[in-house]
């Protein structure tokens, strides 16, 4: 049984998945580090008129070309893409975008998220 | 990071509450959304730097056209954003507006803002963008040839990519089919030097049993390109093979800038080459091209002979020589103003002069020029 401990209730949402899929997120150190993995709330910031579940959840583009954009369009994420294959242990994942491929990943508890992860120069 | 500007501060309650109406890119929360002011006239407001103290948004006025532009890659998100100058409001952690500074794009820092040239999604970006510049090259002084130039070299190098790619496959397609990987939709041309963006190939017709998708054929074009790319702008301390494939080098033969004229760089980005980032060619790598084809290509021997041009395949681009001054009967390739005055020389019968290289182990020819030369030959407008 997954824990989300301090999630709010319903989060993550019923229609998210286990993942089983190859995923990569921008993130700022030329080594992945647990700090290019950690959530909003985690990072005690806060986004007006978002569903308060995403604030739980790290996003992820199921396409190099997806994380590509998301860099080179908002430099602030970072400059580096880390590419990471996420199974069902890691929690739950839910395609929030299909035009951005983007999606929400809910990490659950005790699980190793900078593990997977290493950064690759392109798809 | 924070952004800090020297410059006027506007009263933050003309810019609304910055709640998002409409999302258009999330990324740990949205960073590119639609919001209103106050007086719900349409906002574009883009995420430009943040800290535990709070956020800063670059927000400019906008239009539905404008969103739509985006939405459809029309517009990049550089383009949507500098269409208008406008404020970069600040808000406290949880996203209240708490001061507005009048703003333009230019005033952010580069590292802040997009990248030049980048859509907002990644299956809208262009597939192949090529700039030329050049000192001489600038808004309001590109000539006509330079525009045809980046039309002509672009469909080579892929057209000839685009035949190896299938050479490799058993089936084939006729060109005509073929002509829709090489021959693509232009998304957008700009004149501020030259740049022209090509999108992804049109829509196929049904495909026969067998037969290789677009995407399979512009993936291999793809890899075949960037391996030449990589190596010939591969540093010196992790240099890259040298490709040993003719078709490869005669591709990048097309794309680097000539020896001379106007043109003395040119830029490649796009989704073929998984770069937003362009390669930049330069001089000093047409050189490296031309010497790693003398090295790699069997002897292309230049040839000049006249003939009359019997049959003009359009869909080809290429044509027949017949009655030719060696006596060989000649399929001629032929792209941009060659093949245009090879199409007049065969509904008018006139004689012409090819110029062109040889391709190895056969009598074709890969034309450069073709001239009329039948004496009493007229221009077209004086018949």
């Amino acid at each position: 049984m997954k824990l989300f401990s301090g999630f709010p209730e319903g989060c993550p949402p019923t229609e998210a998945l286990d993942p089983t899929l190859s995923v990569y997120r921008v993130i700022k150190s030329e080594q992945p580090l647990p700090e290019d993995f950690m959530s909003l709330s985690e990072l005690g910031r806060t986004r007006k008129g978002v569903d308060p579940c995403t604030h739980f959840g790290i996003s992820v583009f199921d396409t190099w070309e997806g994380a590509d954009v998301a860099r080179q369009n908002f430099p602030q994420l970072g400059e580096f893409i880390a590419c990471g294959t996420l199974s069902a242990e890691h929690g739950k994942i839910k395609l929030t975008n299909p035009l951005t491929r983007h999606h929400t990943w809910w990490p659950c508890d005790g699980i190793d998220r900078v593990a997977p992860f290493k950064v690759v120069d392109e798809s | 990071v924070r952004i800090n500007l020297n410059t006027k501060e506007v009263d933050v309650r003309r810019v609304g509450s910055l709640d998002p109406t409409s999302v258009l890119f999330e990324a740990d929360g949205p960073r590119l959304f639609t919001s209103q002011d106050a007086d719900s006239r349409p906002l574009l407001v883009y995420l430009c730097g943040e800290s535990m103290d709070g956020t800063d948004y670059f927000v400019v006025p906008t239009s539905a056209a404008t969103v739509e532009g985006l939405q459809d890659g029309r517009l990049n998100v550089r383009q949507a954003l500098g269409q208008s100058w406008g404020w970069l409001v600040s808000t406290t952690p949880d996203g209240n507006p708490t001061r507005a500074q009048v703003a333009s794009l230019e005033d952010l820092p580069q590292a802040a803002t997009p990248t030049s040239g980048v859509s907002l999604y990644a299956e809208r970006m262009p597939l192949l963008t090529i700039k030329l510049t050049g000192t001489n090259l600038q808004a309001g002084r590109v000539s006509a040839s330079v525009v045809r130039t980046a039309a002509d070299k672009s469909i080579k190098a892929l057209k000839k990519l685009a035949h190896t790619a299938l050479e490799a496959t058993s089936i084939g397609r006729p060109e005509e089919k073929i002509r829709r990987i090489y021959d693509l939709p232009v998304q957008s041309v700009r004149f501020a030097s030259f740049e022209i963006a090509f999108g992804s190939p049109l829509p196929p017709d049904q495909l026969a049993h067998g037969e290789p998708s677009d995407k399979q054929v512009v993936g291999a074009v793809s890899t075949m390109l960037k391996s030449g790319l990589r190596w010939l702008k591969g540093d010196d301390e992790a240099p890259y093979e040298r490709p040993t494939s003719l078709p490869v080098l005669e591709a990048l033969a097309q794309l680097v800038p000539p020896a001379y004229g106007p043109i003395e760089r040119v830029e490649l980005s796009g989704s073929l080459l998984s770069r937003t980032v362009p390669y930049v060619l330069t001089r000093k790598n047409s050189a490296s091209v031309r010497k790693a084809l003398a090295a790699v290509a069997p002897a292309r021997v230049a040839v000049k002979v006249h003939g009359l041009v019997r049959e003009f395949d359009k869909d080809q681009s290429s044509f027949t020589l017949r009655n030719v001054s060696d006596g060989v009967e000649r399929h001629c390739s032929v792209e941009g103003d060659a093949a245009d005055v090879a199409l007049e020389a065969f509904d008018i019968d006139a004689t012409v002069e090819v110029v062109g290289y040889e391709l190895p182990g056969t009598s074709d020819i890969d034309v450069l020029t073709v001239a009329i030369i039948t004496p009493d030959y007229n221009l077209p407008s004086l018949k």
